[in-house]
C-alpha cells in the first residue's frame, strides 16, 4: 500500500507513532477532535486537547497497560527536539491505549523509539493491526487508519486537509464507532509559540463539511 | 544517586506542632497554618485536624527528594520533587469510589479524567508529582492493579511543573517513591509545603507545595466533612489575596524578579464522606474554582488546572461495577447540596494559603532562590485591613 500522504506511521513492536508532519518540524499545531465510547479510559494528553482542541506531535498508540511509559517516552521526544524549548513545545503526547497484552520492551526501548523517529524508520510491528483508507471529497482529501485487534476495533484516525475547526472535526470524530476516534485537520496550521495577537483561519462550509462527514461514514463501515 | 528523602514527618509537619503566634507587630517565628497565624478563611467549622484526612479512611503520604545544589546537570540534579500519595480508602482498587472532575483550564495531564466522565469512579489511589513523572508514576500505580479477567482500574496521576527549582528533564520520581509514598500514607496530620508532589513548587511566585484544610457540615442531624488537598504551584504575584485582601500587590516583589508562573498549575483534590454521585462530585468539583479564585488566580492560559472530588461513602464492589444484578447507592438530595458546594470553596482556598504560610525558602537549579511568603509582612497587612482574628489551633 502506498504511504499515506496525510500521516505516517512509525511502528514498533511496542508502539506506534502517527505522524502528521515531520517530528522535528518547527513547533506547530493542528485542530483535532476527540470523541471515546463506552467505557474507554485509556488516554493521556486529553486534557490538553480538550482545553486546546490542537495537537502538536504524534499521536502515540500503546498497549494500555504501557500507557504511561509510552507517554513518557512521548515527553522525551519533546526533550529531543530541543531541551531549550518550553515544555508546552511539544506537550503533551497524545497517548491512547490499545486493549491487547503488552509486549516485553527490551532495557533500551527508549532509545530505540528516539532512533526510530529521528530516523522516520518503523522498527518492528505493533500487536494490532491496521488498515488504512482514503477517499477525496471536492477539494480535499480524507484518511482514516484503523487500529483492530483481531478484528476488534479499537481506535480511528481520520485526518483531512480540509481546513476544519474544531467544531467541525468533532462532527468527523463522532463517525467513528471505535472506543475512541480523533479526528486531525492539517488544512490550518497555527504557530505553537506566540507569533502575533491574530491569525487567520480558514473553514469549510456546512455543504463540504456535509460531505466529509458523510465520506467519513463511509470510510469508518469500509 | 543518593537522595535525601524526608518522609512524611518532615520539617512541615514538625511546624504543625508549633505554637500558634499572631502578636501585634511580633516577628514570626518558623511556619505556621493560616488559623494558627489568626487567618480566618470562611465561615464553616473546619475539622479536628483541618485536612483531607478528617475524612475517615483518607491517607496521604509523601516522598520528598532534595539533593544537590548550584549548577543544574540534567539527572543528576539539583533534585527539588516528589511525589504525594492519596488513598480515597485503602482497598480502593478492589472497591471503587463514585468521583467527578472539573477542568478549570486544561493545559496539564490529570490521568483518570476519562474514568471519572465515562465510568463516575475512581479506581486508584492519587498520585501528585511533577511533569515529567506522569508517566512513570502512571506505570507505577498500574501495577496495584488486579490481574484478573475484569478490566484493570484507571491509575490517577496529577502533575504540576516544577522546573524553577528542580532537575525535571533528569526524572528523579522513581517507582520505588511511588510505593514509598504509598506505604508512608496514614491518616491523621498532613505535612504541608515542601513535600512530596509540592517540594519543588512555586505559588503566586512565593514557594508553593502541599496545602490542606477541612470543613465540618451539620444538617438534619447528621454531620459530614469535606477534606481538600491541594498542590499549589501557580499564579502571579500580583494577583495573590488572603482572606480578601490584596496582599501580593501590597508585598511587592521586594527586589525578586518575574518568574514564569504563568505557565504553572493547581491540582486540587476533594474529599467528602457525603454520599454524593458522581454527577454531584463533579458539580462539587466545579466549585475548587471559586475557593481557587478567592486567592486571586485567574486559571492563566497555560495552566493545567485540575480538581478531582470523591467520596467515600458509596462503596462499589469492583465485581458489582463490572458484572452481576447491580448495586445500591445512598445519595444527597439535590436540594440539600448547597451547603458542600461552600465547604468545598472554603477548603480549597484555606488549603492554598496552607501551602503558602507552610513552605520555606527553597534554593534550587542553578540557584534560584523562591522565597517563602513573608508572613510577619503578611499578617502586618491582613491587620491593617482588619482581616486578622486570634490565632486558634489548626
Amino acid at each position: 500500500m502506498a504511504e499515506p500522504a496525510l500521516f505516517r506511521t512509525i511502528d514498533m513492536p511496542f508502539c506506534q507513532a502517527v505522524q502528521f508532519e515531520h517530528w522535528n518540524a518547527a513547533p506547530g499545531r493542528f485542530f483535532v477532535a476527540v470523541r471515546t465510547r463506552g467505557a474507554f479510559t485509556a488516554m493521556l494528553g486529553n486534557g490538553v486537547v480538550e482545553e486546546f482542541r490542537t495537537l502538536s506531535g504524534p499521536v502515540l498508540l500503546a498497549p494500555a497497560s504501557a500507557l504511561g511509559g509510552i507517554y513518557d517516552a512521548g515527553l522525551r521526544l519533546a526533550d529531543a527536539r530541543s531541551l531549550d524549548a518550553q515544555i508546552d513545545q511539544g506537550w503533551p503526547p497524545l497517548t491512547i491505549g490499545i486493549d491487547v497484552t503488552a509486549p516485553a520492551r527490551p532495557a533500551d526501548w527508549i532509545a530505540l523509539f528516539l532512533d526510530a523517529i529521528r530516523q522516520q524508520k518503523s522498527a518492528g510491528t505493533p500487536p494490532w493491526q491496521n488498515k488504512v483508507r482514503a477517499a477525496r471529497v471536492a477539494d480535499y482529501r480524507l484518511q482514516r487508519l484503523h487500529c483492530h485487534v483481531d478484528g476488534k476495533q479499537a481506535a480511528t484516525i481520520i485526518a483531512t486537509d480540509a481546513p476544519l475547526l474544531p467544531q467541525q472535526l468533532q462532527r468527523l470524530a463522532d463517525r467513528g464507532d471505535a472506543p475512541v476516534s480523533l479526528a486531525v485537520s492539517l488544512g490550518n496550521r497555527l504557530p505553537r509559540v506566540d507569533a502575533g495577537e491574530m491569525q487567520q483561519l480558514t473553514a469549510v462550509s456546512e455543504q463540504t463539511l456535509a460531505l466529509l462527514v458523510a465520506s467519513a461514514r463511509r470510510l469508518v463501515s469500509a | 544517586m543518593p537522595f535525601d528523602r524526608r518522609q512524611f514527618l518532615g520539617l512541615g509537619a514538625l511546624s504543625l506542632l508549633a505554637a500558634p503566634t499572631a502578636a501585634a507587630n511580633a516577628p514570626v517565628e518558623g511556619r505556621h497554618r493560616a488559623r494558627a497565624l489568626g487567618i480566618t478563611i470562611g465561615r464553616l467549622p473546619p475539622g479536628p485536624l483541618n485536612a483531607i484526612t478528617d475524612v475517615a479512611g483518607v491517607e496521604v503520604g509523601h516522598t520528598t527528594l532534595i539533593s544537590g545544589h548550584g549548577k543544574l546537570e540534567i539527572g543528576v540534579g539539583p533534585v527539588r520533587t516528589g511525589v504525594t500519595a492519596i488513598w480515597p480508602q485503602r482497598d480502593i482498587v478492589h472497591e471503587f469510589l463514585p468521583c467527578g472532575v472539573d477542568v478549570p483550564n486544561g493545559n496539564g495531564e490529570f490521568s483518570g479524567m476519562l474514568a471519572a466522565r465515562n465510568l463516575g469512579i475512581l479506581s486508584s489511589p492519587i498520585c501528585l508529582t511533577t511533569t515529567s513523572s506522569v508517566g512513570m508514576v502512571h506505570d507505577a500505580l498500574q501495577k496495584l492493579q488486579p490481574d484478573d479477567e475484569l478490566p484493570p482500574g484507571t491509575p490517577v496521576v496529577g502533575e504540576t511543573w516544577d522546573d524553577f527549582l528542580n532537575d525535571t528533564v533528569g526524572r528523579h520520581v522513581r517507582e520505588q517513591h511511588v510505593f514509598d509514598a504509598l506505604s508512608a500514607a496514614r491518616g491523621g496530620p498532613v505535612a504541608e509545603g515542601s513535600v512530596g508532589g509540592g517540594t519543588g513548587m512555586m505559588c503566586y511566585e512565593f514557594k508553593g507545595g502541599i496545602g490542606t484544610a477541612s470543613r465540618v457540615i451539620e444538617q438534619g442531624g447528621s454531620q459530614h466533612t469535606v477534606g481538600v488537598l491541594v498542590q499549589a504551584n501557580h499564579g502571579t504575584r500580583e494577583l495573590l489575596r488572603i482572606d480578601g485582601v490584596p496582599v501580593g500587590t501590597e508585598l511587592g516583589r521586594q527586589g525578586q524578579a518575574e518568574q514564569r508562573a504563568e505557565l504553572n498549575s493547581i491540582l486540587m483534590i476533594i474529599a467528602t464522606d457525603a454520599p454524593l454521585l458522581a454527577h454531584q462530585l463533579q458539580r462539587l468539583a466545579r466549585r475548587a474554582t471559586h475557593g481557587l479564585a478567592r486567592t486571586g488566580s485567574i486559571s492563566n492560559n497555560s495552566s493545567g488546572d485540575f480538581t478531582l472530588a470523591f467520596s467515600t461513602a458509596n462503596r462499589i464492589p469492583r465485581e458489582s461495577f463490572y458484572r452481576g444484578a447491580g448495586y445500591t447507592l445512598q445519595s444527597v438530595e439535590q436540594f440539600h447540596i448547597r451547603p458542600y458546594f461552600e465547604a468545598a470553596s472554603e477548603a480549597v482556598e484555606e488549603s492554598i494559603i496552607n501551602a503558602l504560610c507552610m513552605a520555606e525558602d527553597m534554593t534550587g537549579i542553578n540557584d534560584n532562590f523562591l522565597p517563602a511568603l513573608p508572613l510577619t509582612e503578611t499578617l502586618e497587612i491582613l491587620r491593617r485591613h482588619g482581616r486578622l482574628k486570634g490565632a486558634v489551633d489548626g
